[in-house]
């Protein structure tokens, strides 16, 4: 085994935690892993957040570099190669050993590794396979192992990264074709998208022979993930949502992870230093994807074409029903489970009580709130037993006015963070 | 209706005082609690509606309350745990001694009004009537205890000891050590490992050398503990176990992304009672080791 220079290794953490805050491709949730007994680590739970950093993100996987060395010099980037800056690179045996110790003391659920591309994409990818083969194989290590993949890295190593993997990621980088060609001129999104191809048909082959041999090995049993970034060229929600949509659709992804682009490189391409972080876009965004995931909404519902951005001041939802005022009042008592979770405010968990505790009791908007409905929004859709005099708004010019204005300050300061949803 | 508890009492003679207890204390076990559920239905108090179940640590005597205190008996908690598991199934088990561990001043009483009612009414889910106000109160109870049980399982800190056992401390709101041995035990099959909880004097310990290669070792309960290593446990670190726990700090601080910095944000999730265990929170922020050089 190599020996680790502990010396040094504090610093090269340092930069390459630093150089790999910006993916945000990282839960842990989803893994199947079981710990077969003896081993260390068990990734069968749901994502476990160990800690928060003080931007209020989870941090759940120990999620570095390999290196921020690139051959490549993609605008948005700070790894790129005309960037000034420090630059680091781990071996192999330093990143197991920080991966083993970490999950040892419970500071994590498993390792997300990215890098930058030195010298090829296969001489970077093989690597990266490397480490995760050996936390498998020698380490007996069953946590969550999420890799990226490199851009360029053949078929062969691919296939391999799956088998050790969770889950693997092809980021997207930037939703439009025409910003990605100004951006990283050296990168397409067809190239970026062969890669998802190989992993999806994979993903189908081994799910194929799975059903006859059970013993048939498990190839990314958490799926394959992307992300894109948003705000550092000039493209729209609708276009960011019809791509997503577009992802679910035909390449089985797990999930789009969305990035407000944070500016810290000056180039004439990109927005200027200082020009704020999209964040409620942000924020926007991802509810969307959820609209999409998880409420039976379609891309066309949420953002429609003559109006191609997300309205910054209430949730997707609560647009869409304030666009959609025919559809309401809801009879919470009769409604289907559907039309129950399209009420603003109200979430698939409290949609499932509803459902559940209205054979028992004619509900009331107390009870409502006290099963976890945000009853200030929801007052003004929902029709209940007794009288409800918020629905007198629902039919008035200025509802949206009306409804933003009662509503607004409750969420007002929890835009940011991918936590903060409906 | 107390007749589906009938058979629970056949053969019991039990002496009722003069007077009537509205209070009833258990010893503060679950068993404990049970024992004192058949001690009500023995005695057909069950339709007082000033009854009350108090943890014997938790009661302030009164002058106007009559209390009796109930002796655990594990042969009546058995019977009485025998019939809630046929009544409520696994997740109403489960829903009652979660809110148990809750150590809540009146959940004694609150689970009672749950099981009277299930034994009411034995053909409803009567888990799903968010209308009813026990069983509202009890599953907000229970969502509370989990909460705290899901932080525990992230905030928890093993610390590298010199016996080679890893080591935690924690102070939980609720008493959730025995909700996440197992999630634990699963986990760190391979390592010595160690939690103890300082505000309730007691800890859970997985022995890995009484492991097999199919099965995790059993977790044993530990009471005594040194109180000056409770206080500083730097005093039984390992020779790596800074090295990482600064590591983990250089890691921590360099994740953030300074412009998208939101301290209310962050207290929310990590709630800054906690933070006394953290290792990425015990350090200054401009301490050498957090600072990006090679
Ligand atoms: S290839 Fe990746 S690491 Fe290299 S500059 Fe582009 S985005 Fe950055």
């Amino acid at each position: 085994m190599a020996t680790i220079n502990y010396e040094r290794l504090q610093g090269k953490l340092n930069i390459l935690a630093d150089a790999a805050k910006y993916d945000v491709s990282c839960s842990s949730s989803a893994g199947t892993r079981k710990n077969q007994g003896g081993g260390l680590g068990d990734a069968s739970a749901t994502g476990i957040c160990h800690s928060y950093t003080e931007d209020g993100r989870c941090v759940s996987l120990l999620k570095i570099l390999l290196t921020n060395h690139c051959i490549y010099d993609c605008a948005y980037c700070t790894s790129r190669k005309s960037n000034d800056t420090p630059r680091a690179a781990f071996s192999v045996e330093e990143v197991v050993d920080l991966t083993m110790q970490f999950y040892r003391r419970n500071y994590i659920e498993g390792l997300f590794l990215s890098s930058g591309i030195f010298k090829s994409g296969d001489y970077t990818m093989e690597r990266l396979v490397e480490v995760a083969k050996i936390l498998r194989t020698r380490e007996r290590f069953n946590g969550y192992i999420h890799l990226k993949t490199i851009p360029g890295a053949s078929k062969e190593l691919l296939l391999e990264a799956g088998l050790y993997a969770d889950r693997l990621s092809v980021n997207i980088e930037i939703p439009t074709k025409s910003g990605l060609a100004l951006l990283a001129p050296e990168k397409s999104h067809e190239q970026l998208k062969a890669p998802m191809e190989t992993v999806k048909e994979e993903i189908i082959t081994i799910r194929e022979s799975r059903k006859t041999h059970k013993k048939a090995p498990k190839f990314v049993p958490a799926g394959q993930t992307s992300q894109m970034i948003v705000g550092a060229s000039n493209e729209t929600d609708l276009q960011v949502i019809q791509l997503s949509s577009h992802f679910y659709k035909h390449y089985d992804l797990k999930r789009v992870y969305y990035s407000g682009y944070v500016p810290m490189l000056s180039d004439s391409r990109l927005p200027a230093i200082g020009t704020p972080v999209p964040m409620i876009r942000e924020n926007r965004l991802y509810q969307a994807d959820w609209l999409m995931r998880f409420y039976g909404f379609g891309a066309h519902e949420i953002v429609e074409p003559d109006s191609p951005f997300l309205d910054l001041d209430c949730d997707p939802k609560l647009a869409w029903a304030i666009r959609h005022r025919d559809h309401f009042p809801v009879n919470i008592q009769t409604a289907s489970y559907e039309m129950i979770v399209r009420i603003p405010g109200i979430g698939t968990k409290t949609a499932k009580k509803i459902v559940k505790a209205r054979k028992f009791n004619q509900l009331t908007l107390y009870h409502l709130k006290k099963m976890g409905a945000a009853v200030n929004r929801a007052k003004y859709f929902i029709a209940t037993t007794g009288k409800n005099e918020h629905l007198a708004h629902l039919t008035c010019d200025n509802f949206r006015q009306y409804v933003l204005a009662q509503t607004q300050t409750k969420f007002k300061d929890q835009r940011s963070g991918q936590l903060a949803l409906f | 209706m107390s007749q589906s508890l009938s058979e629970l009492v056949k053969n019991q003679n039990y002496q009722l005082g003069q007077l009537t207890p509205s209070i009833v204390l258990y010893e503060p076990s679950f068993e404990g609690w049970l024992s004192a559920v058949f001690y009500v239905y023995s005695n057909h108090l069950q339709d007082d509606t000033s009854l009350q179940l108090i943890a014997q640590d938790c009661y302030v005597p009164s002058l106007f309350a009559h209390a009796i205190s109930v002796e655990t008996n594990a042969n009546h908690a058995e019977r009485v745990l025998t019939k809630l598991n046929q009544l409520l199934g696994r997740s109403g088990m489960r829903n009652l001694l979660w809110g148990f561990l809750s150590e809540k001043d009146n959940i004694g009483t609150t689970l009672f009004q749950v099981v009277k009612y299930a034994i009411n009414y034995p053909s409803r889910h009567i888990m799903d009537d968010l209308g009813n106000l026990n069983v509202l109160e009890l599953v907000q109870t229970v969502k509370s205890v989990g909460r705290e049980k899901h932080r525990m399982e992230a905030f928890v800190r093993f610390e590298h000891t010199v016996e080679d056992i890893y080591f935690a401390r924690v102070e939980p709101d609720f008493n959730v050590l025995p909700l996440i041995g197992e999630h634990f035990r699963q986990r760190y099959q391979d390592q010595h490992w160690a939690i103890y909880d300082l505000a309730r004097g007691y800890g859970i310990y997985y022995n890995k050398s009484q492991s097999t290669p199919k099965r995790p070792a059993a977790l044993q309960t530990i009471t005594e503990f040194d109180e000056a290593v409770l206080r500083n446990p730097a005093s039984i670190h390992s020779e790596d176990e800074q090295r990482y726990q600064r590591f983990w700090q250089g890691y921590f601080t360099n994740v953030n992304i300074k412009e998208r910095k939101n301290p209310r944000l962050h207290k929310q999730y990590l709630p800054q009672r906690y933070w006394k265990y953290l290792s990425e929170k015990q350090v200054l922020p401009n301490a050498q080791h957090l600072k990006k050089q090679r």
